[in-house]
């Protein structure tokens, strides 16, 4: 005799949507974190031109989501390829940051200016680029649920 | 920001040794026994490792308290999801809304209706709000902790 329980849907964080937005707020934050060693000076590695091929990757999918949308569909690429669900969220995130005209050419430049720093690492480019993430850290952090305690100092 | 960071790493490692110590008091009540249940308890037992590992370097490799921050935040959130999945699949000996005498008074009921061959299942809350989820749980459980991860032993590797 098995027997195993069932979960509401309410409860299936590890397998949800909150586990790909903690995955965004990971992307997030390990590229806030190479650009910022790019800024001190550090000397990259295979681990940070990993993490800034990855979110030149995810910027490359969410304006290639936007003209998805914007072609009505037509456009040759299989939408599946997208990961929709959390392009849409990323997309909104990173809107903010771009002015909304041309924002597909703005996401291209910042994927374009995130592969040239895994060739020549760049302070100036870096310090274009590390607001944007290190704010889709904390929005997509946020949005995947509470760390479970708050930590405060009483003054 | 730099108390920030170190309360999250006390916080992240406290709550890794207590899902080893979990992890460890259910497998060790199976026994030597192989069961599908025993093998994923095996591979969710590598995950504090595994975590704690990635901590210290995600950690040393920081230029500041801001960059720590930011990615012990999820790295917590994942662990107590982690945790919370251990509690609610792999509990066999019984949780605070399916108790081990529940599942037991159910057990025995199954089989003195003789439906032996039928897999029970308990779920709290309405009927009609449950689905189930197919997924890769290697993939779900270790992906985010992302490069620095150690390998996961062979042993290990893509259970049944």
């Amino acid at each position: 005799m098995a027997t195993v329980s069932a979960l509401p849907t309410d409860r299936e964080a590890l397998l949800g949507p909150a586990s790909r937005k903690l995955e965004i707020g990971l992307i997030g934050a390990r590229t806030a974190t190479a650009l910022r060693r790019v800024l001190s000076g550090a000397e990259t590695d295979d681990a940070d031109r990993s993490v800034l091929s990855e979110a030149e990757a995810m910027l490359r999918s969410v304006a290639n989501a936007i003209d998805f949308v914007e072609s009505g569909g037509s456009t040759r690429q299989q939408p599946a390829s997208f990961g929709f669900g959390a392009m849409a969220f990323a997309m909104e995130t990173t809107a903010a940051n771009f002015p909304s005209k041309d924002l597909t050419a703005h996401l291209r430049q910042a994927a374009d200016e995130l592969a040239s720093l895994q060739v020549a690492p760049n302070k100036a480019v870096a310090a274009t680029l590390v607001n944007l993430f290190s704010g889709l850290a904390d929005v997509a952090t946020r949005h995947a649920g509470t760390v479970g305690e708050v930590t405060g100092t009483r003054v | 920001m730099d108390a920030l960071a170190e309360e999250l790493r006390r916080a992240l490692l406290q709550r890794s040794s207590t899902l080893a110590s979990r992890i460890s008091h259910l497998r060790g009540s199976l026994g030597d026994e192989r069961s599908p249940l025993a093998d994923v308890l095996d591979l969710f037992g590598f995950f504090p490792k595994a975590l704690d590992i990635v901590v210290e370097i995600e950690w040393n490799r920081a230029p500041d308290a801001l960059s720590r921050v930011q990615i012990l935040r999820p790295f917590l959130r994942h662990v107590l999801d982690v945790s919370d999945f251990v509690d609610d699949w792999l509990s066999h000996a019984g949780t605070a809304s399916a108790p081990v005498y529940l599942v037991d008074a159910v057990g025995r009921a199954c089989l003195s209706l003789g439906l032996d061959e039928r897999r029970v299942v308990i779920g709290e809350g309405r009927a009609d709000e449950f689905r189930t989820v197919v997924g890769d749980i290697e993939t779900a459980v270790f992906d985010l902790l992302g490069s620095h991860r150690p390998p996961i032993p062979t042993r290990l590797q893509k259970l049944p």
